[in-house]
């Protein structure tokens, strides 16, 4: 490439087109550090840790400081850099979603929640505040907790939606354990959730719960 | 800007200070911001640019490893979005414990500690050698920082070819479980493995009492 870069262009190009992880991760890994780390005899040793621990790009995308501080990564702009284009990723899925009603198309929504939190190491619960055409007004987390629960406050989420005049919404937690089935604790709070918005007519449309490696719907349990 | 990152995430860039500091990997030594806020005043969105075609972006007289770059994005987006089929080690049961504790005793057999960080479901998070026992105090410090840091629930305890008597390890094992209680980690087992022997704690009886 005429800037000297050392990936190979045609290869970048099989990747962008397959839109898939089979993608070579070592070719993918390779040019992130390539492109992020300026030091060049650290490369190496980069790319050796990267490897040994790292099983996809959305993994080492969500490498977290302590996994940095393990593996002794001391390239702040390479770190950095990760985060960037994590954000980056972020903002591109949710520019994606449907600018009308978004569970029109459940997939799209799906992948941006997963995103978002399927990843994230601690719980996090988010809603998503939507128009009358059920379009995304806002989407906000309303609260971080601990590896396995969240606090949720039916009166502030009804207060938000006050503020930001919504209609309905769709709500969203990870749980980081993996395991997509709803527990007795999440069944509850979303029937109290539930029961605080149906006083100002708003419709809770779906909760959703995200896992790494699968997700589930309220609705289509029948939960709701 | 980049300490201004790390203390408070991302979130708070505007599109083109995020724009800018990506094409900072491409262009170093440069001002990059007259480029993203021109680069998204030409395509409008942050949608527009990552979607733009190679042709569209050489158009606007970018360099190959810019375009590169900025296509990456997707790639990006699209693997982030990606459900994760990657399967941790899980400790389903105690047969499995028995077989992952196998490595312990190969080779040669050192004398040591090892910690078995664990989440709710039981999936290996860390598998950490204790450098120094001689202290209570720092060594429970080090056990519950270690577990806040890997946002474990749960461990597993594995004296390999102990010097000490079982009954008085369980007692340091007791005190262990106790000291982590207000943190919600649980102390599940401690396991003490020898060349062609291991032994539980657990069930021994010897943790029994705390039950």
């Amino acid at each position: 490439m005429s800037d000297g870069t050392v990936f190979p262009e045609n290869l970048l190009e099989q990747i962008l087109d397959s839109q898939s992880d089979l993608a070579d991760r070592e070719c993918i890994f390779a040019y992130i550090v390539d492109l992020c780390c300026k030091s060049g005899k650290d490369r190496e040793r980069l790319m050796t840790l990267l490897l040994g621990n790292y099983t996809n790009l959305a993994h080492l995308l969500c490498m977290s400081r302590h996994e940095r501080d393990v593996l002794g990564i001391r390239d702040q702009n390479f770190f950095v850099s990760l985060r960037l284009f994590r954000e980056a990723a972020l903002r591109f899925n949710q520019a994606s979603l449907p600018s009308g009603d978004l569970i029109h198309n459940e997939r799209l929504l799906i992948n941006y929640l997963t995103t978002c939190m399927a990843r994230e190491r601690v719980e996090q619960f988010r809603v998503l505040f939507l128009d009358k055409q059920n379009g995304l007004i806002l989407d906000e987390v309303q609260g971080k907790g601990t590896v396995n629960q969240t606090a949720v406050y039916p009166r502030e989420i009804t207060r938000r939606c006050r503020e930001l005049h919504a209609s309905a919404v769709i709500l969203a937690h990870n749980h980081p354990s993996g395991t997509a089935k709803p527990s007795e604790a999440d069944v509850i709070m979303t029937q109290q959730v539930q029961q605080a918005l149906s006083l100002i007519k708003v419709n809770v449309l779906d909760h959703y719960i995200i896992a790494r490696s699968t997700w589930s719907s309220f609705r289509a349990l029948g939960l709701l | 800007m980049r300490q201004k990152i790390l203390d408070h995430g991302t979130g708070a860039l505007a599109d083109y200070e995020l724009l800018e500091m990506l094409l900072f990997n491409v262009i170093p030594r440069r001002d990059t911001k007259p480029l993203a806020k021109s680069l998204l005043a030409h395509f409008g969105s942050w949608l527009s640019i990552c979607q733009a075609s190679k042709r569209e972006l050489e158009d606007c007289h970018l360099g190959a490893k810019t375009i590169v770059m900025l296509q990456f994005i997707r790639q990006c987006a699209a693997s982030l979005a990606m459900t994760d089929t990657h399967n941790p080690f899980c400790f389903a049961d105690w047969e499995r414990l028995l077989v992952y504790a196998d490595r312990y005793t190969q080779g040669d057999v050192a004398t040591g500690t090892r910690v078995i960080y664990v989440n709710n479901r039981n999936e290996l998070l860390l598998d950490h050698f204790l450098t120094d026992e001689s202290d209570i105090v720092s060594l429970h410090q080090q056990i519950a920082e270690l577990a806040l840091d890997v946002n474990a629930t749960a461990l597993i305890l594995v004296y390999i070819a102990p010097r000490r008597p079982a009954n008085v390890i369980a007692q340091h094992v007791l005190g262990l479980k106790h000291a982590l209680r207000p943190l919600s980690i649980e102390v599940y087992d401690a396991l003490l493995v020898g060349e062609n022997w291991k032994k539980s704690l657990h069930q021994e009886g010897l943790l029994g009492e705390d039950e």
